[in-house]
């Protein structure tokens, strides 16, 4: 009996409140509104719906080599600008980060210690640019995603547990030991995400998540007692130098996951030429593989070449009615 | 008022079940049919959302098994007690035996080696073994191979474990038997764990295989076992055969590990060792995991250097870190003039182990038995004194040397002796 009318009144007072405070609340309405039109992003940011600092951020490696030995060609221009303008579309399709780094040829990396070192010195900066981002995806200069809409989320990230190799067990063309002691997979996560081709590890496109490990990672991988050993078998640097701690470290391997190489990381038919047949290395556009690294192309292929052939791929599988419209 | 509505909720109730089933009732057979279709679907619905949901039927297929962590050998052998050291007794067995007969190797000069995919011999196999009268160095031999499989894994984990490598050796069946008595009184005190292992039983797993080349690379893979051992320990205190716990009844907590008491006793803004540009943090950093005390010793000039017979780590990222770089065969077989000079290299290449690295003051952990260091460098000629003489009340003894002089013996009993043990 009591309980009716009490509601009643409630469903008053609320109308009196609209009615008594009529102009405050224009004038609020008014305000948001005026900030949401100057600055959209800003409301939904004091909102705290939107930040602008993405949760992934691409690195894209330019200008590597350059520097007072040479001049660059035009056609390294070219290759750059493609490069550039292929990831920065992609981001913004996806709303992630683009930072490019330039890797010149630095004195403080000319010491044949330490020749291999912009790499993680990079990636450290990087990582203390983007505190809150979650993942980074290092992209060497020679690469271009062929397949814009696939996100990370939907074509890596999402599928970790069928995609992701951790013990080397399915494809060793290192013949690395599969089985360490102390390595413990089940209770840690995969902090960086790599790839290999015939030769070994592949660090032409790696996901590196923002953790306490990669930075402890990236403290350690470089060592000059280590290095010291090893510089002049170690061709490939850095890369070599991750298969090394790989393989006795295990507070290092249970934090690695492989991914095969055409997720993220496919050939053309020139690098790993010697295992043509075998179609775990190259790039298949039928089979809409999602980023081309022409990996090595410096050395006696013709780079230009193979990114004009990508690119001319890239349009036919991307091409829209309204592509001429626009540009795109 | 409140059972009063209750009671009204419930009549209400009453008249809308018996309101439904009249009218279900009343229904004739295609109604019904109309009726029970949808309510079926949505059943089943529901059906098919539960069971695919406790069965994915994706990852039964397609996700990988990974394999569980392991040790060094690929099978476990579980402990009923946290208190986990050799037998003892069997000393005088192995140092007959030799490396020879412990391990096995492929030719006379090649390395030793052990199968790490034995299993263990089960408590029956055990108990028949035992009794066989002509077995008696097969027996030990096995024991010896099986105890580093040994691991606790009970929920309830000792909070700090004492970690000791013991020697058969360069050291006397007695006083084998005080170094571990020693640490499993302390451990009992407290609830603590012991990981008492023979160095020897590492010799298969270093490149240089004595224990005068590889003892101190030993203690970085003794560390690791321990944590293998005890994986959900906090902390990992190593004390070396030449030291003594000296005072039972002090916690470590009480005596180190109270953020207080490491604050006051943590060394800030010193050089690593001697040789060091690398200076350690002016800041008290709580949450580093690494202990490591910093002697001093005194003659012409201050000798810096970082104690390795007493150190504490957590079971943590960094430490396995620290742990796992210290045994990489690239790293253990350089050419480094000392273990101490290998550690301190790691901390000054590496910023943020030496972050989580602390450097203390000897005396809490680590105090030093002078007349050992007098006799030593009696030999050569110099006279130096460690700035931190063991004094009494001091938790622990350290005969510095003692191994090089032979003396450890006669020491350990003499201060064993002096141990209040009840």
């Amino acid at each position: 009996m009591e309980k009716l009318p009490r509601s009643h009144g409630k469903h008053f007072s609320s109308e009196s409140f609209f009615a008594k405070h009529k102009k405050i609340i224009l004038i609020v309405a008014c305000v948001l509104f005026l900030i949401f039109w100057i600055s959209p992003f800003g409301l939904l940011k004091i909102l705290g719906i939107y930040s602008n600092e993405p949760e992934i951020v691409i690195i894209l490696a330019s200008n590597v080599g350059g520097g007072v030995l040479r001049w660059k060609s035009e056609q390294e221009w070219a290759i750059e600008r493609l490069s550039i303008e292929n990831k920065r579309n992609y981001c913004l399709r996806h709303g992630y980060g683009l930072t490019i780094k330039e890797m010149p040829i630095e004195k403080r990396y000319s010491h044949e210690y330490r020749e291999g070192w912009q790499k993680v010195d990079v990636l450290k900066q990087t990582m203390r640019e983007f505190p809150n981002a979650k993942w980074f995806w290092w992209l060497d200069a020679e690469t271009l995603i062929m397949e814009p809409t696939f996100s990370l989320e939907s074509h890596v990230f999402s599928r970790l547990d069928d995609l992701v190799d951790r013990t080397l067990s399915e494809f060793n063309p290192l013949k690395l030991p599969t089985d360490t002691p102390y390595a413990n997979y089940l209770d840690n996560e995969v902090d960086l995400l790599i790839t290999q081709d015939c030769g070994g590890f592949n660090l032409g496109s790696i996901l590196v998540k923002n953790s306490d490990w990669t930075r402890l990672l990236l403290d350690m991988w470089w060592d000059p007692a280590g290095y010291e050993q090893k510089h002049m078998l170690w061709e490939h640097r850095e890369q070599d130098a991750l298969e090394s701690l790989y393989a006795n470290e295990p507070w290092i391997r249970e934090k690695i996951g492989f991914l095969p190489l055409r997720t993220i990381n496919a050939f053309p038919p020139g690098a790993c030429s010697e295992f043509s047949s075998d179609p775990r290395y190259f790039y298949n556009s039928n089979d809409r593989d999602f980023v081309v690294n022409m990996a090595g192309c410096n050395y006696g292929r013709d780079c230009w070449g193979e990114m004009q052939r990508y690119m001319s791929i890239y349009q036919d599988k991307n091409r829209k009615w309204y592509s001429k419209l626009f540009k795109l | 008022m409140e059972p009063k509505k209750s009671v009204s909720l419930k009549r209400r109730w009453k008249k809308f079940v018996h309101r439904w089933e009249t009218q279900v009732t009343k229904m004739n057979k295609t109604q019904k049919f109309k009726y029970a279709l949808p309510a079926g679907v949505f059943v089943l619905l529901i059906l098919v959302f539960i069971l695919t949901g406790a069965f994915p039927f994706k990852n039964t297929f397609t996700s990988r098994s990974l394999p569980p962590v392991h040790g060094l050998y690929q099978y476990d052998l579980k402990s009923s007690s946290p208190l986990i050291f050799p037998p003892i007794e069997h000393q005088p067995t192995l140092k007959k035996m030799g490396y020879k007969n412990l391990f096995l190797r492929a030719s006379e000069n090649s390395d030793y080696f052990v199968k790490t995919t034995n299993k263990p011999l089960t408590d029956k196999e055990r108990k028949q073994m035992m009794n066989e009268e002509n077995s008696k160095s097969t027996y030990a031999k096995t024991l010896f191979l099986d105890h580093g499989k040994t691991v606790y894994r009970k929920n309830t984990q000792p909070e700090v474990v004492i970690v000791t490598m013991i020697d058969y050796e360069n050291f006397h069946l007695d006083t084998t038997v005080q170094i571990v008595q020693n640490r499993i009184d302390y451990a009992q005190k407290h609830h603590y764990g012991t990981y008492i292992r023979w160095a020897q039983e590492f010799i298969p797993f270093v490149e240089k295989q004595s224990l005068e080349e590889s003892y101190e690379y030993m203690k970085p893979l003794m560390m690791r076992a321990a944590m293998n051992a005890f994986p959900k320990a906090k902390y990992f205190w190593f004390v070396d055969k030449n030291s003594l716990i000296m005072k039972l009844d002090l916690s470590l907590q009480s005596q180190l590990l109270d953020p207080k008491v490491l604050e006051s006793n943590v060394l800030k803004g010193v050089q690593i060792d001697s040789n060091s540009v690398i200076k350690t943090h002016l800041s008290f950093d709580p949450k580093a995991t690494i202990i490591i005390p910093q002697q001093q010793e005194i003659s012409d000039v201050i000798t810096l250097s970082l104690d390795f017979n007493s150190f504490i780590m957590a079971n943590d990222m960094y430490s396995h870190s620290f742990l796992d770089y210290l045994s990489d065969p690239l790293i253990r077989n350089y050419k480094w003039n000392s273990f101490s000079q290998c550690v301190s290299h790691v901390l000054q290449w590496h910023p943020i182990l030496l972050r989580k690295t602390m450097l203390i003051n000897p005396k809490t952990i680590a105090s030093v038995y002078d007349q050992v260091s007098n006799v030593f460098e009696k030999t050569s000629g110099k006279e130096k004194t460690t700035a931190n003489q063991y004094e009494e009340n001091n938790m622990l003894i350290e005969f510095k040397g003692c191994v090089e002089t032979k003396s450890c013996g006669p020491l350990i009993s003499k201060f064993y002796r002096q141990i209040n043990r009840t």
